[in-house]
């Protein structure tokens, strides 16, 4: 098991190299999580991402009791793992579809729930995040939170730093933003 | 973009914050000579409305961790639909409930619930239309109707229902302090509304006392059922698995739900759903609590709370009022204005089994309705005979004979043998002659022989009366196989059914290989005398498939079982109990191959078809729960393995009394279980009383006996207490070579843990030479490539590393590990364990690449079943000394720092003998920045490895 210990305590030390160091450790635990998951429930391909980053949490931090502070940054770590994840299959998967090639049934196996999210609203979501993080990085972080994560709006709040009815603003007009955005010009 | 993020965001929500008609006027005024920030802004705003249903988060998040939602907008007034509400009457885990009027219908007074926000709105209406039909066919007195459905302004799904003004049963109950009959008498109205709803094709699937009120007319108190259809349609709306496995996908509430409505696989949910959370509700009212505890459930977290939903069983009803304290037994008593006396004598019997059957797991032996259950609770109203019966009755009434067969039927022989040769000789003549009197029918004859043989001269069905195995009947088995040469010539079958039964006495007495000559020969017998197909001689076949298995001739055995098995499929039908013996019999030869997961798949699939076919109180059917137990042992789900282990013991001390043999060996089994886990205290004890069941039950000198002992020895071995363990397992080598002589596979056993213990003691030179002799011996007894032939040579090699004989080690570990990937498979706990060995040896010899590749499989397949048991920490730390020795600093230090962390956070507590691990992985540490030149973080490791292992927590 990856020393996840080490990697929150050196952030609360504040030491920068330690939140890639965090993210690489989390990113790796996800995708053993998953492929461990796709080898033993078989005839089951899809896995929900959400579970997956707090079964990862729950494995990686043990039984200890880590405050809020630990836990967002493990969250804010797993997000951007998930959000990688996520990203690269719907890329690989739309590449091998142009090229052609039949998608196969990748390792990740990380489908998300919604039809109505297939690759290309995935990507599409990434790219508006993208611009919207250019503009504004906290609502940006804190979208992914919640797509990617999975948090509740009240648990993105207090990753977030902020109270819960900012973030219902937040939320609202990010939200639009971002559809806005996808729906193009 | 012209115009700053900061500025749309506050001009979206300020023109958010405005009713939809002053919008326009609000942004002409504040982006006037800005029409583009003006587009945007209301560009933003109608995206904001078609936002919060595309673009939710796709991944949804456990309800336990997620917090409460905002509070509702809807205040006294607000007008939804055709309705105003008038006053809030509930607020609930899914919503809110109104007093609300009906415009168009002459005011008429409803209720009207609105779901929680985070529905897919249309979805739970479809859902709602397609019930709509069927919830409008139910007409009863005591279901409220549901009228309408629709969406708020806000797009939040609300239904409309007859308004019910009451109280939820329960509650009911208590206030009045019902008597328990009145209880039983409100309980068989809600069963008849539920039948009702049943027969019109609707189930409500979220059963349970808040959706049952009572109201009073006329001074009568009628229960009325609620919420019919709205579960279906506010769950499971995208009918996937995978959303079906979270918190708030979870269709009904914990503690009412069925095990094939909490189990997230099965999609098939049907009326005898409801008939389970009737089950419940009726033990609540009985006992006062549900079968499983709501606190238990809600901390349970999703996979417990499955787990003890489908698989365990809870206490009987009376068992739950006897194990309360005797104050809340008096509470619950005064509450059906009973004492608790009289309360305990009124439940006990018909109503344990009623709500038994209820309750049951597998929904075909439950009520099938209902109605049916309802009847039940009525005739034990009425004091007649219910339906329900003690689950054991039927295996009680059959159970004397059935000991005789299934437990005894082995030792016919034997038995002879105890009552001296004369009587042998004697009885194999008359059964001789029996045999030839009735040579027309000669089956029949041999038949009856046997049963004579096994019923009449064996009766060790009280344990005082089970044969003492010794050598003398070994001579006496001996003698009777003899005797049947030549004398049946002309009888094939009676020969075959007598050899059938000397075979079962060498099983008994552990001589496999005699097992297998005889069973061989009766099989031979068998397909000679009769037509090809007979179902006897498949029979047979299995036996002698199980006798190959225990002589280690894995693949003859399993190409035996494997044609008796599907000619017994074929012929005597899947499901009869000999097919189930001869799975049971091939799963273990899987298993023995280390086939693991197969063999795993196969008992579970035999223990179902025995749960269903026998009936899950069924010996045969405890055996394979055994076996299940067992697999998952061997396969490391210890945890799986604990649990299974509980219930059979539980099980069998139920069934079969807590001192028959099966009880003990389920005794047994859980003491290796808590062994593996660590919960040495706890291993101790089961194997002691194990222990001194058997010696007082069988002798201190019988086999059983001696495996206890040798159970016990290993746990103290594990404690560290070495001159116990010496001692016990001394006295079990003593007896063994007394009684089986010293080349007998049970006593190199002993001989081999020996060498173990002094190995332990640190004798290493003392060690090896015992494992010497018995290597030798098995390979001359078993062959060299028998797998307890193999294990010697995985010992030894271990005892020559120890004694610091490197090279000689290296070449039996090579020896032993392609003979274990050869023989058992590569991924087989035992290949794997000689592996790891193996790796130890190569780091110590200094060979860090061959090492690293050893230990890394190793980790890599204990790392997946159990991530965070201490052994998978102890191959970590191999493997980052191996990646030390290799100057690959960095990766080293991740490894031994995890495991170090898993040493001391491990979900399995680290047995005594085995601590040192967290010194040295403390001292690889040290070692490991000294050669980085990494002074200071060496000190700091140095210091933690010399104090105790727990200091660096």
């Amino acid at each position: 098991m990856p020393d996840l210990t080490l990697g929150l305590n050196q952030l609360d030390r504040g030491e920068a190299a330690s939140a890639d160091r965090l993210l690489r450790l989390v990113y790796a635990e996800l995708r053993r999580i998953a492929a461990s998951r796709m080898s033993r429930e078989t005839g089951s391909h899809t896995l929900q991402p959400t579970l997956l980053v707090h079964d990862a949490w729950l494995r990686l931090a043990g039984t200890r009791n880590w405050n809020w502070r630990n836990r967002a940054h493990f969250y804010g770590a797993a997000a951007e793992a998930m959000r990688r994840i996520l990203i690269d299959r719907a890329r690989r998967r739309r590449a091998q579809r142009r090229g052609g090639g039949q998608a196969p049934v990748t390792l990740d196996g990380l489908d998300p729930a919604a039809p109505a999210f297939d690759d290309d609203r995935w990507l599409a979501l990434d790219e508006a995040l993208e611009k919207l993080a250019a503009e504004d990085p906290a609502k940006a972080r804190f979208v992914r939170l919640r797509f990617f994560a999975g948090l509740s709006l009240e648990e993105a709040a207090l990753a977030s730093g902020i109270s819960p009815a900012t973030a219902k603003r937040w939320w609202a007009f990010s939200r639009a933003w971002l559809f806005e955005e996808m729906r193009g010009p | 973009m012209s115009s700053s993020l900061a500025r749309q965001e506050a001009l979206f929500h300020a023109a958010l914050d405005l009713a939809k008609t002053a919008r326009a006027g609000f942004l002409a005024r504040e982006c006037g000579d800005d029409p583009v920030l003006r587009a945007r802004i209301e560009r933003l705003l109608a995206a904001h409305e078609k936002s919060a249903d595309t673009l939710e988060p796709p991944l949804s998040i456990s309800a336990a961790e997620s917090a409460p939602l905002p509070a509702s907008i809807e205040v006294p007034g607000t007008r939804i639909g055709r309705y105003t509400l008038v006053e809030k009457i509930g607020e609930g885990g899914c919503g809110s409930v109104w007093l609300a009027e009906q415009d168009d219908f002459g005011r008429r007074r409803v209720a009207l619930k609105l779901v929680k926000l985070g529905m897919d709105t249309a979805d739970v209406i479809a859902r709602f239309e397609a019930e709509r039909q069927a919830l409008a066919r139910m007409d009863h007195p005591h279901i409220a109707k549901v009228f309408d459905a629709g969406a708020t302004g806000t797009g939040r799904p609300y239904f409309v229902m007859e308004l019910v003004r009451g109280i939820r049963l329960t509650d009911y109950c208590d206030q009045q302090a019902c008597p328990l009959a009145e209880r039983l008498r409100l309980f068989i109205d809600v069963c008849h509304a539920v039948q009702h709803a049943h027969q019109k094709g609707v189930i409500h699937r979220d059963l349970k006392p808040s959706n049952i009120l009572v109201a009073l007319h006329d001074g009568t108190a009628v229960p009325q059922v609620i919420d019919f259809g709205i579960a279906k349609a506010t769950h499971g709306r995208l009918g996937g698995e995978a959303r079906a496995t979270a918190f708030d996908q979870f269709v009904g509430t914990p503690a009412y739900v069925s095990p094939e409505q909490a189990d997230a696989s099965e999609r098939d949910i049907d009326t005898r759903s409801d008939v389970y959370s009737l089950g419940v509700l009726l033990y609540e009212l009985t006992t006062g609590g549900t079968p499983f505890a709501a606190e238990t459930l809600a901390q349970a977290g999703l996979g417990e709370m499955r787990r003890l939903i489908c698989e365990v069983d809870p206490p009987r009803a009376s068992q739950r009022l006897e194990q309360l304290e005797p104050a809340r037994l008096a509470a619950i008593a005064t509450a059906r204005r009973t004492t608790s006396r009289q309360l305990l004598a009124a439940v006990r019997g018909d109503l344990d089994w009623i709500t038994l059957r209820g309750l049951e797991k597998n929904r075909s032996r439950r009520y099938q309705t209902a109605a049916s259950l309802a009847a039940d609770v009525q005739r034990h109203l009425r004091h007649e005979p219910v339906e329900a019966s003690p689950p054991r009755a039927a295996y009680l009434l059959g159970k004397l004979v059935r000991r005789h067969r299934a437990m005894f039927a082995a030792a016919a022989i034997v038995a002879l043998a105890l009552l001296g040769t004369a009587i042998v000789s004697l009885r194999l003549a008359l059964a001789a002659r029996t045999a030839e009197r009735r040579a027309e029918s000669e089956a029949t004859a041999a038949n009856q022989m046997v049963e004579f043989l096994q019923r009449d001269l064996l009766a060790p069905d009280t344990p005082e009366q089970t044969p003492v195995w010794d050598l003398r009947w070994r001579t006496m088995l001996d003698r009777a196989d003899a005797s049947l040469e030549g004398r049946f010539a002309g009888k094939p079958l009676a020969e075959a059914t007598l050899r059938e039964t000397l075979a079962a006495s060498y099983r008994a007495l552990g001589d496999h290989p005699a097992e297998v000559t005889q069973l061989a020969r009766a099989f031979a017998l068998r397909r000679q005398a009769g037509p090809p197909d007979q179902p006897p001689s498949f029979e047979t076949q299995s036996r002698l498939a199980a006798a190959l298995d225990a002589t280690g001739r894995f693949v003859d055995a399993e190409r035996h079982a494997r044609t008796a098995l599907a000619a017994q499929r074929r012929l005597a039908g899947p499901e009869r109990p000999e097919t189930l013996r001869t799975m049971q019999v091939l799963a273990s030869i899987l298993w023995n191959q280390g086939r693991l997961r197969e063999a795993a798949a196969l008992h579970k699939q035999t223990f179902d078809l025995r749960e269903r076919v026998l009936g899950r109180d069924h010996p045969e059917t405890l055996a394979s729960m055994q076996e299940l137990a067992q697999a998952y042992r061997g396969y490391g789900e210890l945890i799986s393995a604990q649990h299974w282990g509980r219930r059979v013991l539980e099980a069998k001390t139920r069934v079969l009394g807590p001192e028959h043999p099966a009880t003990i060996i389920a005794l047994n089994g859980l003491g290796m279980t808590q062994r593996a886990l660590g919960q040495l205290d706890d291993a101790e004890s089961l194997h002691r009383r194990a222990l001194d069941l058997r010696r007082r039950l069988l002798g201190p000198e019988h086999p059983d006996t001696l495996i206890s002992q040798t159970n016990l020895a290993f746990v103290f071995q594990d404690q560290a207490r070495y001159e116990e363990a010496g001692r016990l397992d001394r006295e079990t080598l003593e007896v063994k070579r007394r009684t089986l002589g010293s080349d007998h596979a049970s006593t190199l056993n002993s001989l081999s843990i020996l060498a173990i213990i002094t190995l332990a003691q640190g004798r290493a030179a003392e060690a090896v030479a015992l494992h010497e002799s018995v290597l030798a011996t098995r390979r001359r007894t078993l062959g060299p490539e028998h797998p307890e032939t193999i294990n010697s040579l995985h010992l030894l090699a271990i005892a020559l590393r120890e004694n610091d004989r490197i090279g000689d080690a290296t070449s039996l570990f090579a020896e032993a590990l392609a003979l274990r990937r050869r023989v058992l498979g590569p991924q087989h706990p035992d290949t794997l364990r000689t592996q790891e060995e193996f790796g130890r040896a190569r780091l110590l010899a200094g060979e860090f690449a061959a090492a690293l590749e050893l230990l890394t499989d190793v980790l890599a397949a204990r790392e997946q079943p159990s991530p965070r048991a201490w052994r998978t920490a102890a191959v970590r730390s191999e493997v980052g000394a191996a990646l030390a020795g290799l100057q690959r600093f960095e990766l080293a230090e991740r490894h031994l720092h995890a495991a170090h962390h898993g040493l001391l956070h491990a979900d399995d507590p680290i047995p005594p003998a085995q601590a040192a691990i967290v010194r040295i992985t403390a001292t690889r540490l040290a070692q490991l920045y000294r050669q980085w030149n990494k002074p200071a973080q060496a000190e700091r490791w140095e210091r933690l490895a010399t104090t105790e292992p727990t200091a660096a927590r």
